[in-house]
């Protein structure tokens, strides 16, 4: 073959480069299926605070805030919320995310209050009755099941069935609470309605132990352990 | 090196990068033209973005297509290739220089159009802060080495191209059809017919447009980079090698 030597030299570079990029690819591909191609909310937070104007956007003000409760940096977050708030006292992004805000502060008067301008801003929307449903579950269970009648009221057809379901359990629970019996409250936590509100059902144990002055040793153990697992599945 | 030193001048003799030269300032003149419409910003960033956005697809390309065409298909027009392949370090080297040749060429033209366009965007229109669409602030030194690493990464699928518009001439032989298929492959290629044949992610004309790599944040951004530029260098050899293979068994009129 003529020029064997230009040959050589183009199939050496050629297989060097594939296998170059070879090893890229999956160096790429490793990188999305272990999800560390995104950025660390910590990274984000920065890039966010380089932003021109951040006071400025309540958007931004908004996703500053909701990287920080991701961090679990609530205070943080807070203040961020506030600051979109004073520029648009009735956005309800930010008011939904300042009530998830002071319900891990376990500010549970200031969570109701927000949730309470939410349900004032939007009447018609289910959902805010349901959060809202779920919050008053540490004050007294009897208002909260109003607001769920409210969300079974504006709720559409595919989600009606979710709230007739908790609007019952909440009923027959009250009808036990009503009778001095703590077991209603704990059917409740124990019940899907309240999976991801955490801070609500040790704010509900507390107040079982306080209102319920005379428990039985079981009754104690019992709610301890509940403590326990819900602690512990607040941390995983 | 004088054999490359030989075909640059001969192109430059017969005036091949005027046609370039004049399509690429007028297409990155248009390019700034529409950055200074849009409303989400006049800085240096936008600017600089939609030179990518606005030609990379199809504009340079086809450009490109042309003037590989006129370097080699010329000669076999011209019924000149006889007379330039048959020189004493074989049809491959000759191929090879050519080849070369039009690649620094064409390489030339880009980033000193670029690099003017640049300059003028600072000195002239004053165009200054890198504040992308309002949204994020990225240091100088950040943005020039997004900017500049889209601008290789673009000038080495650009020669990539130019390998592959020279394997079609070789095969062809005719100037205007080699044009036509290339324009076809593009299209083609932008349309996903190829995607049942080639996966995209080994696809060396889908790293065509990447200017999202100006703006993606994410840390992957500068391996998914490495990857797209040793694609098209893979590619390109493997297209310079598929090249030599051809032109030893065409036959020269």
């Amino acid at each position: 073959m003529h020029n064997k030597k230009i040959y050589i030299t183009v199939i050496t570079l050629f297989f060097i480069s594939a296998l170059v990029t070879f090893f890229l690819y999956e160096y790429e591909m490793y990188l999305i299926n272990s999800g560390k191609n995104f950025m660390s909310v910590n990274e984000t937070i920065n890039l966010y605070k380089k932003k021109k104007n951040i006071n400025e956007n309540v958007d931004d003000l908004i996703e500053l805030a909701r990287l920080y409760s991701v961090n679990k940096e609530y205070e943080k977050s807070k203040e961020y919320l506030l600051k979109a708030l004073e520029k648009e006292p009735k956005n309800t992004i930010a008011l939904h995310r300042l009530a998830l805000v002071y319900e891990n502060l376990n500010d549970f008067n200031k969570a109701i209050e927000t949730r309470q301008k939410l349900v004032d801003i939007e009447p018609q929307k289910p959902e805010n009755h349901y959060y809202y449903a779920i919050l008053l579950l540490t004050k007294d269970i009897n208002v909260s099941i109003n607001e769920i009648e409210l969300a079974v009221k504006y709720a559409d057809e595919s989600d009606k069935q979710f709230y007739m379901e908790m609007l019952e359990l909440f009923k027959n629970s009250s009808k036990f609470i009503d009778e001095e019996k703590y077991d209603g409250y704990i059917d409740i936590i124990n019940s899907k309605f309240l999976e991801s509100n955490n801070n609500v059902k040790l704010e509900i144990i507390k107040n079982i132990r306080s209102k319920y002055r005379n428990l039985k040793i079981e009754d104690i153990n019992k709610l301890e352990n509940l403590e326990k697992e819900i602690k512990n599945n607040k941390i995983n | 090196m004088n054999v490359i030193k030989l075909e640059i001048e001969k192109c430059i003799k017969e005036r091949k990068y005027i046609a370039p030269l004049i399509s690429i300032v007028f297409f990155i003149a248009i390019s700034a033209y529409f950055a200074s419409h849009d409303p989400r910003g006049r800085d240096y960033f936008t600017y600089t973005y939609y030179v990518f956005i606005l030609n990379c697809r199809v504009i340079f390309p086809i450009i490109v297509a042309i003037f590989f065409t006129n370097v080699l298909v010329k000669e076999f027009e011209k019924k000149t290739a006889r007379i330039h392949f048959l020189k004493p370090y074989g049809r491959e080297k000759a191929l090879l220089y050519k080849y070369i040749a039009g690649s620094v060429i064409i390489s030339i033209i880009f980033i000193l159009t670029f690099f003017v366009y640049e300059l003028i965007l600072l000195i002239v229109f004053k165009i200054k802060g890198l504040e992308i669409f309002n949204i994020y602030e990225f240091s100088f030194k950040e943005f020039y080495l997004r900017a500049y690493s889209t601008l290789l990464l673009q000038i080495v699928f650009l020669i990539t191209f130019g390998a592959m518009v020279f394997i079609i001439g070789i095969i062809t032989k005719k100037g205007i059809i080699t044009i036509l298929i290339s324009l076809l492959i593009l299209i083609s290629e932008q349309r996903g017919l190829f995607l049942d044949i080639i996966p995209k992610r080994i696809l060396f004309l889908s790293t065509a447009a990447k200017y999202n790599y100006m703006l993606q944040l994410d840390k992957m951004v500068y391996i998914s980079y490495l990857y797209d530029l040793m694609l098209n260098i893979s590619t390109l050899l493997g297209f310079i090698l598929i090249s030599f293979l051809l032109i030893r068994r065409i036959e020269l009129d």
